[in-house]
């Protein structure tokens, strides 16, 4: 093979991995190899200070029949739909480290493990149980995994209690010092996830990316070896995410090669893409679904499997004015009880339960052979503080839907002993995902009775 | 000769009679003084504040400040706070004095130095003048004291090591520097000599009984500290009280010995240890701090019980660095417990110093280390701008750089996640397409044309090395040249042109770690032990991206390539040129956005049904307002106490009409003086009134929190455990909001914060959720009446300000800190105090100006220099 042919070949997008070069501009995406069978995906929505619990958790276990307010709009989802009651976040106490359970309770929650109390130096949890998958099973897809949030992040000040801002504004840690930061604009991801839809690319450079990307690995290959620790963890990670682009080019070539199995591009992409706004939706809850749409193509044009979404930050203050609750809602969160205060908790609650499922009722539209998207799914909702005003993290808020690929038995209200750690809950997914872990963080075992009848 | 003598001292006289005086010379620059043991002069008098105050010495300009609210000092009938000091001024604190004494010119002082009487004579000179004044009998005690130390002579016939008869002069102590006592010793040694054998001659002829007698009488004696005294001494004896002057106007001196210098820190002999450890550490220890931080307790996740062995004990740097602020803000052990003595004290806090930080005499020789920094968003847009002379902002793209430290500059929080690494790809692309389609971005890459063939390699080495040059801030070296070169030649060999190929080196070089990251790099990286100064155009990089957010420019790099950015004129000259230059405002944007909230205030969301009158507009003008004032100190280098309060502002008819202020038309915010002190400094500006409230009502809480955090540096310690929460009964709606929060004060644990958080809060709270004034909240009157736990009071805003003006110190301590740590991308660590506590007294001695503070930052060794880190044990995984 000639030289310039296999930049032809290979270096194609970076930004834009794989798709526009190989790909035939009719917004077609080469479906999972084995197209009969769909892959499983799981997704993690994100609520912060907590939930009114009384009108959250269902009085019986057993059966859902009738479900408590918050969760009164997944009454058609039911189904789909499983309570998981009693499930604690240990790492989100304090264990000796004092105030700050916001930004604990955001980086726990996926991790397990206790954030360390520092402002920035020395940021340390763990690995976050999406990206476990994502190391994974992630080089299946275009991109291992997705963040996607609502909130840019706080522009100043401190977050919580002598805790960086980077834990209160991440779920996913690819490693125990890197969160994962999120995409918050749905036309940049839109973007990031279909670039030949985008925009044309020149020529110039579709052909010569492997050549600058090889000239940047030797340049940073060489500052390596003159580094000192701290800079070389941030060389590695730089590195690291040169390698996962250099590989997704890699990929996306071979897939070319052995593999024409093509699938349509889900009709609405086009349409989803073309009316998506520039900036920042004004309006929060049309931002949420806007984020989710793009989300749920990106799961059924099959270019991840994984993805994590934080509806706001941990510790969120905004208001809803639009629901009739101008408060700010971490101010509301600690209502002492008053009556007034709790209404408008409930009303925030259900706001954000309104627009999560719209979503999964979207996911289950989408079919899948016989299926349904949200039947080949595992999308956990919930929060790491159970009780806002108390800030405990027993009895979180936690329910899950889809069937993970008939893996799971839905329509159930289970609770669990006192204590149980939430992320045994993750190892009983991840062994689902395929991507089977001993220990993930603070767990003790896999959550049982997922598949089964005893409550 | 000791002419250092000669300079700004002052005469303290105790309480007791008998207790004596002491003569005490200033040091250059700091003193303080305060009952805490860390003070340069201790005065164990329970009226005396911990940290009482402290005097500035500049040369014969001495000035004085209060550092705390109680106790407050008053000089010739005024507070003294602020205020120089003249020549017989009389500070009281507690129950002691200090006369002060400008001393006398170098030229009339040098032969009586010689003769080593004049440092007595003056003392008992300068007593004399103000004696007529004093109540107490006071007996003249001789102290000679070099200049920059505390060197004293007891009057007393006792050993100062045996404990005093009088409980309150045996809680005196004093203390001076080791330093600069170190440096006169021998001096000091010899003109003592020479001055007891003067002086025995004299005696008879005593120029003390020369003196006219003061009340109560004069004596002198002079006594030497006992040279067994360990550097410091705990416990002067009391004089022999209420001698007449007759009978000690002859002095009996039996013997002389030569003084020892008094010094603030034990000293931990390097050759010792171990040995230190086990007989000060280990034992300080288990009698004060393991009963809570042990293996079952760590209480503060701290145990300290397990340190048997002082070379693996200094590994743990932070824990040492918590447990020495802990003991000097007397935090720790509690109130409630045992307390340790002074010198168990002063010796743990000497071995944490010098063996754990290595510090030397107290002052840091560790600049700290930089992680490497990757430009943060603005830093990258104001880059490329910079760069290629296109105002693209391409990293507006890209995610939120994290925050730490109140900053999105923190080294440590700036990580490239994949997500970024995409979005520099596509944004090196972007910039590439643009500049080609800029006649003039392009013409200033393509410098160079090939003719033929045969030039490619020449004309290509000539582009890349001037763009390469300006993007890496530094010249390219011959490798990094090469494969730019080859990159371009790759598509003239693809037949896609050479300029096809400048476009890919470009690009090439705005994803090159060298571009994204400031990289500093080490000939010994892993070594913490070895200090570099940095290189001139690191140095460069440094003020540039500390000042601009932004690349040098060519003035900055030419003066690098010249290697004159160590001259410290030309670093002066520098940064007043950055100042004025247009750039300096992205320090608006960056440092003071941050600092005073313009950030949030673009996001902040107040209620619209509650504030009809807030909108874009006003929010606008509110954030102007404060960029503007803050460009106006900066621009006109005034006073950074204007902050705190000042006499005008930045008004456009909206918000003067929102502020309730007349006469201001049109939309362009202008320069207004102020009639009252109502507005006026930042914390009657929109900014931060509506930045501290809830989207429907204020929150004194909050606002009291960013008075004491950003601007008195002191930031509450977050709620105990289970309190950080209103108690239920606090939220009774009908109360109003002041009655409430006096309700959740009664807990005495949320009290310890929330009354001095909550009093300053609430004297806000005349200005609404969104800043504008009122005087009434639903139909009820607004008091805004305070009173500190002090006992210090307020009737408005204004008193409030001028309450907080008192606390300069404490403010140039916490806007020095909050800059060192932009300027630097990083936290400040234990070995950083010392550089604060330098820019801040170098700020009150110039008028406490704006440029000072730069200054001082950018000359610090931490913003001029770095050291290699030590390995981590295990791998970071």
């Amino acid at each position: 093979m000639r030289r310039r042919t296999f930049l032809r070949g290979v270096g194609t997008t970076v930004a834009l991995p794989f798709l526009d070069a190989m790909l035939p501009s009719d917004l077609v995406v080469k479906a999972h190899a084995a197209a009969k069978k769909f892959p499983k995906r799981m997704a993690f929505f994100y609520v912060p200070n907590g939930a009114h619990m009384p009108s959250w958790t269902p009085q019986k276990v057993g059966a859902l029949s009738q479900l408590p307010e918050t969760l009164a709009p997944l009454k058609d989802l039911r189904s789909h739909l499983l309570v998981l009651s009693g499930l604690t976040q240990d790492k989100a106490r304090a264990n000796g480290d004092g105030p700050g359970d916001h930004a604990r309770s955001a980086a726990a929650f996926l991790t397990g493990a206790q954030p360390k109390k520092t402002n920035g130096k020395d940021i340390r949890v763990g690995v976050s149980v999406d990206q476990y998958a994502a190391a994974r099973i992630g080089k299946e897809t275009p991109f291992p995994s997705i963040e996607i949030g609502c909130d840019k992040g706080k522009q100043t000040g401190s977050c919580d209690s002598g805790y960086s801002c980077a834990y209160s504004h991440n779920l996913s840690w690819k490693t125990s010092s890197m969160p994962m930061a999120k995409e918050t604009s749905p036309r940049q991801l839109f973007d990031r996830l279909f670039p030949n839809i985008a925009e044309q690319k020149t020529q110039v450079n579709e052909r010569y990316r492997k050549s600058i990307l090889d000239f940047v690995l030797g340049d940073a290959k060489k500052l390596g070896r003159k580094l000192g620790s701290s800079d070389n963890r941030k060389l590695d990670e730089y590195l690291t995410a040169v390698r996962e682009i250099e590989g997704r080019l890699a990929r996306a070539q071979s897939d070319k090669e052995k593999d024409g199995t093509l699938r349509k591009l889900p009709k609405d992409a086009e349409k989803i893409g073309q009316s998506l706004p520039g900036g920042h939706p004004g309006d929060y809850g049309k931002h949420i679904r806007l984020l989710g749409d793009v989300l749920i193509l990106a799961f059924q044009a099959d270019l991840t499997r994984v993805a994590t979404f934080m509806l706001a930050n941990e510790g969120s203050n905004k208001s809803y004015k639009n629901i009739g609750v101008p408060e700010g809602h971490h101010s509301l969160s600690h209502h002492g009880d008053n009556k007034g205060k709790q209404d408008k908790i409930r009303k925030i609650n259900r706001f954000h339960m309104d627009h999560f499922v719209y979503l999964m009722k979207r996911m289950k539209a989408a079919t899948e052979g016989s299926h349904s998207l949200l039947d080949n799914s595992m999308v956990l909702y919930g929060s790491g503080i159970g009780d806002g005003n108390r800030h405990n993290h027993h009895e979180l808020p936690i329910i899950l839907l889809g069937k993970g690929g008939g893996t799971l038995k839905p329509g159930r209200h289970v609770r669990y002993p006192k204590n149980t750690p939430l992320n045994n809950l993750y190892l009983a997914m991840l062994e689902r995902m395929g991507a089977p872990c001993k220990k993930l963080g603070d767990s003790t075992a896999r959550l049982n009775n997922l598949y089964s009848s005893k409550y | 000769m000791p002419q250092t003598a000669n300079g700004p001292h002052f005469i303290l006289f105790l309480p007791v009679e008998g207790a004596g005086q002491r003569l005490l010379i200033l040091a250059e620059g700091e003193t303080g003084i305060g009952r805490s043991p860390e003070n340069d002069i201790v005065i164990e008098d329970p009226a005396v504040s911990r940290h009482h105050c402290r005097v500035i010495r500049r040369g014969s300009r001495v000035v004085f400040e209060d550092l705390g609210d109680r106790n407050l000092t008053q000089l010739r009938n005024k507070p003294a706070h602020g205020r120089q000091l003249r020549d017989g001024d009389r500070l009281h604190l507690g129950r002691s004095s200090l006369l002060f004494h400008s001393g006398v010119p170098a030229a009339t002082a040098s032969p009586v130095v010689r003769k080593g009487v004049v440092p007595r004579r003056r003392a008992s000179e300068s007593f004399q003048a103000r004696s007529k004044s004093s109540s107490l009998p006071m007996v003249v005690v001789t102290a000679v004291l070099i200049a920059g130390a505390l060197f004293f002579f007891l009057s007393n016939r006792r050993s100062p090591e045996v404990p005093a008869a009088g409980p309150d002069a045996g809680q005196l102590a004093l203390r001076a520097r080791e330093d600069a006592a170190k440096k006169k010793l021998e001096l000091l040694k010899k003109s003592f000599v020479a001055a007891q054998k003067k002086s025995k001659t004299s005696r008879r002829e005593s120029p003390v009984a020369a003196h006219p007698p003061a009340e109560g009488g004069v004596a002198e004696k002079s006594r030497a500290p006992s040279s067994s005294v360990p550097n410091r001494i705990e416990k002067p004896a009391a004089e022999a009280s209420g001698i007449p002057e007759a009978k000690t106007a002859e002095p009996v001196v039996k013997k002389v010995e030569p003084p020892k210098p008094r010094v603030v820190r034990p000293v931990v002999p390097k050759n010792a240890q171990e040995a230190y450890f086990e007989a000060h550490v280990v034992p300080y220890l288990s009698k004060y701090c393991n009963a809570c931080h042990n293996e079952e307790e760590s209480k503060g996740d701290l145990k300290l019980h397990d340190y048997r062995v002082a070379s693996s004990a200094i590994k743990d740097k932070d824990v040492w660095g918590k447990v020495a602020k802990k003991i000097k803000e007397a935090k720790m052990p509690p109130r409630k417990s045992r307390q340790p003595t002074e010198s168990e004290t002063a010796r743990i806090l000497a071995w944490i110093d010098a063996a754990v930080f290595e510090l030397d005499e107290g002052k840091s020789r560790d600049p700290g280390r930089v992680t490497m920094r990757r430009l943060n968003k603005v830093e990258y847009n104001n880059t490329v701008r910079d760069l290629v002379g296109l105002d693209l902002d391409m990293a507006d793209a890209f995610p939120a750089d994290e925050i730490g430290y109140g900053f999105d500059n923190i080294s440590d929080l700036l990580s490239i996640p994949p997500l970024l690494m995409e979005k520099y790809l596509t944004a090196s692309e972007k910039i590439v397409k643009a500049i080609w389609a800029n006649e003039k971005a392009r013409s200033r890459i393509m410098i160079c044309r090939p003719e033929k063939k045969s030039q490619n390699k020449t004309c290509a080495k000539k582009i890349v090395q001037a763009f390469g040059g300006r993007a890496f801030r530094r010249p390219l070296n011959i490798s990094e040249t090469g494969a730019l070169v080859s990159l371009v030649e790759l598509a003239v060999k693809n037949e896609d042109g050479f300029e096809t190929g400048i476009q890919f080196a470009v690009q090439a070089m705005l994803v090159s770690p060298h571009f994204i990251f400031r990289v500093e790099i080490d000939s010994q990286p892993h070594d913490p032990k070895v200090v570099r100064s940095l290189n001139d155009y690191e140095v460069a990089s440094r003020m540039s991206y500390f000042l601009w957010s932004s690349m040098p420019d060519d003035e900055l790099l030419e003066m690098a390539r010249k290697k004159s950015l160590r001259k410290r004129s030309v670093i002066e000259a520098q940064v007043k040129r950055m100042l004025a230059d247009g750039k300096s405002r992205a320090f608006i944007k960056t440092f003071a956005a941050h600092w005073l909230g313009t950030r949030t205030m673009r996001l902040v969301t107040p209620d619209v049904a509650t504030f009809p009158e807030f909108d874009e507009k006003l929010r606008d003008a509110m954030c102007r307002e404060t960029e503007l004032f803050f460009e106006e100190i900066m621009s006109k280098d005034l006073s950074i106490l204007l902050f705190i309060d000042s006499d005008f502002t930045f008004l456009n008819q909206r918000l003067a009409e929102h502020y309730g202020i007349p006469g201001v038309r049109g939309e362009k915010l202008r320069r207004v003086t102020l009639k009252d002190r109502r507005r006026g400094g930042v914390l009657t500006q929109g900014t931060v009134l509506t930045i501290t409230s809830d989207p429907t009502r204020t929150s004194p809480v909050k606002r009291g929190k960013w008075v004491l955090e950003q601007i008195l540096g002191s930031p509450p310690p977050p709620p105990p455990p289970g309190n950080d929460n209103f108690v239920g009964e606090s939220t009774k709606e009908e109360l109003t909001l002041r009655a409430r929060m006096e309700l959740h004060r009664q807990k005495p644990e949320c009290a310890v914060c929330h009354d001095k958080m909550d009093t300053i809060g609430l004297g806000f709270e005349r200005f609404d959720g969104v800043g504008s004034f009122r005087k009434t909240h639903s139909g009820k009157p607004i008091v805004v009446s305070g009173t500190f736990p002090s006992g210090q009071t307020f009737e408005n805003v204004g008193e409030l300000k001028a309450l907080l003006l008192r606390h300069k110190a404490d403010f140039c301590r916490c806007l020095t800190e909050k800059m060192l740590i932009f300027a630097l991308g990083r936290g400040l660590e234990y070995t950083d105090t010392s550089l604060v506590d330098e820019i801040s007294s170098t700020l009150a001695l110039n008028d406490y100006r704006f440029s000072t503070l730069v200054k001082q930052i950018v000359l610090s060794a931490q913003f001029r220099k770095r050291r290699g880190e030590q390995k981590p044990l295990t791998a970071v995984k």
